[in-house]
């Protein structure tokens, strides 16, 4: 500490000390002596104790609901999940987890892959296939995939889990973010920047090679590992992962969005959160998609409105 | 021990022992000042969240390891303020001067006066100003409450340690609020103020 008292007036510092009782004797004793004779200081004195005042006087805050849910979910994950964020999907509570069913997933994940073969896409929000149409009514098409479409991105966002919270629910509102930190780089027709457009240049590279071929590219065992390359040219792919990291349950993802995680080329998932309406699962495929992988960020949040 | 201590403990127990729905309890319990904590000492509503989250989590998993020699809200208050001072080391980017000081400035009215949530939107932005260890020491005390030795064991640091970044935390908000009042006789040059500052955040 500086002796302080050696200048024409205290030093704040020395004043805040002298107040809380710190100063040493002699600099104490000096400080006092010259309060005694000086306004000036015992006005800046003064205004150190109304600052006190205004620190105590800071009105309550109660914690958001936002916030609250997004902690449960968390304390929820953190009691599925002993150790961390990055956890292979097998450890999570769902369906998938069990032995007995976990062979009725794996099947139940072969009928959705068998049905999104048939079909040829997953319905998607405003760009019907025309080889779709043929194929509709196939008997063993996944309920879910019905229930709403997927919007689908490349934003090339570059996410981190401090972002997911904030960037993700643009993905589902289709609104641009007011930072406009997701912007797809690719140009105006594809990403958040185009607002509702859900087609992206993958998709439209993905139609047009599903319709040349009747076999996708990927090998869609469930116990196999799905890769990067096989999501981003082909959408049998992106729904066999999304009906892996569902636990097995045929699940028509919220959105999807090709882009980075921490820099790396990943692939975000937006799924229902089972039996919870206002919130999602946002799961990031880090390298590949499998049931046992271990390289998957998942983080609960909360359903955006409107 | 009150009986809202005791509450606490006996949540806790049961949460170690088992029950699902203790912590959430718990969390109701003190979630709120956990968050005013987090959001005063950190500034940012998305850092106090994450702040937040990361020490209920933490909490949550090392129970087991809370000894009793503590209040239960000491240990959750140590557990939030680690977890602030961890986060704002990790981001190691504080608002800039300029930028807080264009706040507080702009937190009063042109002729120099201020009212009641003026001078609170004022502390706030001053408050983001100031190294974390001095933030989390002035919210603890100043705006929490707490006394100086409960703030030792939830700052895991010295009484004497506590006062002094209280004492040192409340002159540098001083003299920030000070550019408030134009005819304050704590307002100093910038210039100087800012070297002063500089050496005072190397001790």
């Amino acid at each position: 500490m500086t002796d302080g008292t050696s200048g024409r007036h205290l030093e704040l510092d020395v004043l805040a000390e002298l107040d809380e009782g710190i100063s040493g004797p002699e600099v104490e004793q000096a400080a006092r002596a010259h309060l005694n004779d000086c306004a000036e200081c015992r006005e800046r004195m003064a205004h150190l104790r109304t600052t006190r005042a205004l620190l105590s006087a800071l009105p309550p805050e109660s914690m958001p609901s936002a916030v609250q849910t997004r902690i449960a979910a968390a304390l929820e994950q953190a009691a599925a999940q002993p150790s961390g964020t990055v956890v292979p999907i097998t450890r999570r509570t769902r369906p998938w987890n069990s032995p007995a069913v976990a062979g009725a997933a794996a099947a139940a994940a072969v009928v959705v892959l068998l049905g999104a073969l048939v079909v040829g896409h997953i319905h998607r929000s405003n760009k019907p296939s025309s080889s779709a149409s043929s194929a509709v009514g196939a008997p063993h098409q996944p309920r879910a995939a019905d229930a709403a479409a997927t919007k689908e991105w490349a934003t090339n966002a570059n996410y981190t889990a401090a972002t997911i919270p904030s960037l993700v629910p643009h993905l589902v509102t289709g609104t641009p973010p007011a930072d406009a930190v997701i912007a797809s780089p690719s140009g105006a027709s594809g990403g958040l920047a185009a607002g509702g457009s859900t087609t992206t240049a993958d998709s439209r590279t993905l139609s047009g090679k599903q319709a040349q071929s009747a076999v996708p590219a990927p090998a869609p065992a469930p116990s196999g590992a799905i890769t990067q390359d096989q999501m981003r040219s082909s959408r049998t792919a992106v729904a066999a992962c999304a009906t892996i990291l569902a636990g097995g349950v045929p699940t028509e993802p919220v959105a999807v969005d090709f882009a980075l995680y921490e820099g790396k080329p990943a692939v975000l998932f937006v799924l229902p959160t089972p039996g919870h309406a206002g919130l999602l699962d946002v799961w990031v495929v880090r390298t590949t998609c499998s049931s046992s992988s271990l390289d998957i960020y998942f983080r609960r949040i909360s359903r955006p409105t409107g | 021990m009150t009986a809202d201590a005791a509450d606490d403990r006996a949540l806790l127990a049961r949460h170690t022992a088992g029950d699902r729905d203790a912590f959430g309890e718990l969390v109701a319990r003190h979630r709120d000042r956990l968050w005013r904590v987090a959001l005063r000492t950190l500034g940012d509503p998305d850092d106090a969240a994450d702040a937040v989250q990361d020490a209920l989590v933490s909490a949550y998993r090392s129970a087991a390891t809370y000894r009793g020699d503590a209040a239960v809200t000491t240990w959750l208050h140590r557990i939030t303020v680690n977890a602030c001072i961890d986060l704002a080391r990790r981001r190691a980017s504080r608002p800039t001067t300029s930028l807080t000081e264009n706040h507080v400035r702009d937190a009063g009215h042109v002729d120099g006066s201020y009212d009641a949530s003026d001078a609170a939107a004022a502390v706030v932005a001053a408050l983001r100003q100031l190294p974390i260890d001095q933030a989390a020491a002035v919210v603890i005390v100043d705006v929490e409450g707490f006394s100086v030795r409960e703030a030792a064991g939830i700052l895991g640091a010295p009484e004497g340690t506590v006062k002094s970044r209280c004492a040192r935390g409340r002159a540098r908000l001083a003299e920030l609020l000070s550019e408030l009042a134009p005819g304050n006789p704590t307002a100093t040059p910038p210039v100087q103020r800012q070297t002063a500052e500089d050496k005072e955040g190397t001790q």
